[in-house]
């Protein structure tokens, strides 16, 4: 077996032993960021409305992933916002919701940073994307993801929750206001409850703020796992300190829903 | 040329610098390529700021650590460690060193990480990276030292120490 000299120290030459299989970027990146820019702007002219955010989504590119090499991002497709009825919001959401949860709104896909600048990935058994709504007359905004694993193409890059974050909190994340609880689930599948205090960007740049959140994480034994989190803000330019309109209870009985995996309905009608 | 044109144009020229950084602070490259754009994105809308910045490099060196370790904050994505330590019983093999290297710097928190990162692989002084990341320079020196412990303790004999040195130190490296 080959085996590399003991003399290399942390330096500049071993990490770029560690790019040595990034690939290329893919795509137009200059006009990629251009576009971003663009929405941004528009979202800072109409005030970090819930509109703007829609605007946002609308605007944001659409990446598509060639390869599990990660051959990459191809920007952009348009996405169009999912506005309106109940009976538009993307299965299962439709079903798990409240009763009394309405004007619920895809405002973006799902990105890995978070940042609803980014693009979204497409990937087959990764779902998700992040949804305003309204109960009670206060607006909440919903992330969810929900990643089958086990019928993941061998050709998807890997993808990973937080599994496991009670036992990985930070003693930073203390001062965010951050509990955690684990709870054991029939058939092995585990969840996690989290309450997270405001989280904040706060670069030089224009900040961006997502307010108090609930999550839940399920993972299943075969590697399943579904993240539900409430939110009392999105995207927001300033701190929002107000609980998301939805209880932990309710957010967890959301995340352990087996409907998350079962298979499609056939649309009636 | 306009201004957009010319920031334009730096991004042209240094996207690729800039991706590598974020390749090694989120090891995933698709992440990183989510990193580069927001970052690219905010230095662009930074434009008035950025009128009384000397060096638009260092402003987005800035804003893209800060973007990366506030983004690790929002535990719905935080990384899976992995859950046995890498193999430290001797050697690393030649074939596997790059992804050692990955595996062993996802294990670093956030901030470590982006120590490593300024330090090692941009070259940064402890005073440099201190004012990227706007903590003191003995916080940066702690982060190495950590950091170090834990990539001595994932990569074994594949990194070694400077003589005489129980802590790097990056004058000597660099």
């Amino acid at each position: 077996m080959t085996q590399i000299q003991p003399s290399i120290s942390i330096s500049h030459e071993l990490l770029e032993r560690a790019l040595d299989e990034l690939p290329p970027p893919q795509g137009d990146v200059v006009a990629a960021v251009l576009a971003g820019v663009r929405t941004q702007r528009r979202r800072r002219r109409s005030g970090y409305t819930l509109a703007s955010a829609a605007c946002a989504a609308v605007a944001a590119g659409v990446i598509t992933i060639a390869g599990s090499t990660g051959a990459g991002h191809a920007t952009s497709v348009p996405q169009q916002t999912t506005q309106g009825t109940r009976s538009q919001i993307p299965y299962p959401l439709d079903r798990l919701l409240p009763a009394n949860v309405t004007d619920v709104r895809r405002i973006s896909d799902f990105a890995p940073t978070g940042s609803p600048t980014a693009p979204a990935v497409k990937m087959p058994a990764l779902q998700g994307g992040i949804f305003s709504f309204t109960r009670h007359g206060q607006t909440g905004y919903l992330r969810l993801i929900s990643y089958d694993k086990p019928h993941a193409p061998a050709s998807e890059p890997l993808f990973a929750l937080a599994g496991g974050a009670c036992s990985k909190i930070l003693p930073v994340d203390f001062q965010h206001g951050l509990t955690c609880r684990m709870t054991d689930l029939p058939h092995g599948a585990t969840l996690e409850v989290l309450t997270q205090g405001p989280v904040g960007d706060k670069g030089w740049t224009t900040p961006s703020w997502e307010g108090p959140s609930y999550i839940a994480f399920v993972i299943y034994p075969d590697g399943r796992e579904v993240l539900v989190s409430a939110m009392s803000s999105f995207g927001s330019s300033t701190k929002v300190t107000r609980t998301p309109p939805l209880t932990v209870a309710e957010v967890a009985a959301m995340a352990t829903s087996p409907d998350w995996f079962a298979p499609l309905p056939t649309p009636s009608g | 040329m306009g201004y957009d044109d010319r920031l334009a144009e730096y991004i042209a020229c240094r996207h690729g610098a800039l991706r590598r950084s974020a390749y090694l602070l989120c090891g995933d490259v698709h992440q990183a390529d989510d990193l580069v754009q927001s970052t690219l994105v905010k230095v662009m809308l930074a434009h008035r700021r950025l009128e009384r910045i000397d060096s638009i490099d260092a402003y987005a060196r800035r804003t893209m650590h800060s973007t990366f370790i506030s983004s690790r904050r929002r535990l719905w994505h935080r990384e899976r460690p992995h859950a046995q330590m890498p193999d430290t019983s001797t050697r690393v093999p030649d074939v596997d060193l790059g992804l050692s290297v990955r595996a062993a710097l996802q294990l670093l928190p956030a901030r470590q990480r982006a120590v490593v990162v300024l330090r090692f692989w941009e070259d940064l002084s402890v005073q440099g990276t201190a004012d990227v990341l706007r903590i003191s320079e003995g916080t940066v020196k702690s982060h190495t030292s950590r950091a170090m412990a834990t990539l001595r303790t994932a990569l074994g004999e594949a990194i070694v120490d400077l003589p005489g040195t129980t802590e790097p130190q990056i004058g000597a490296l660099t």
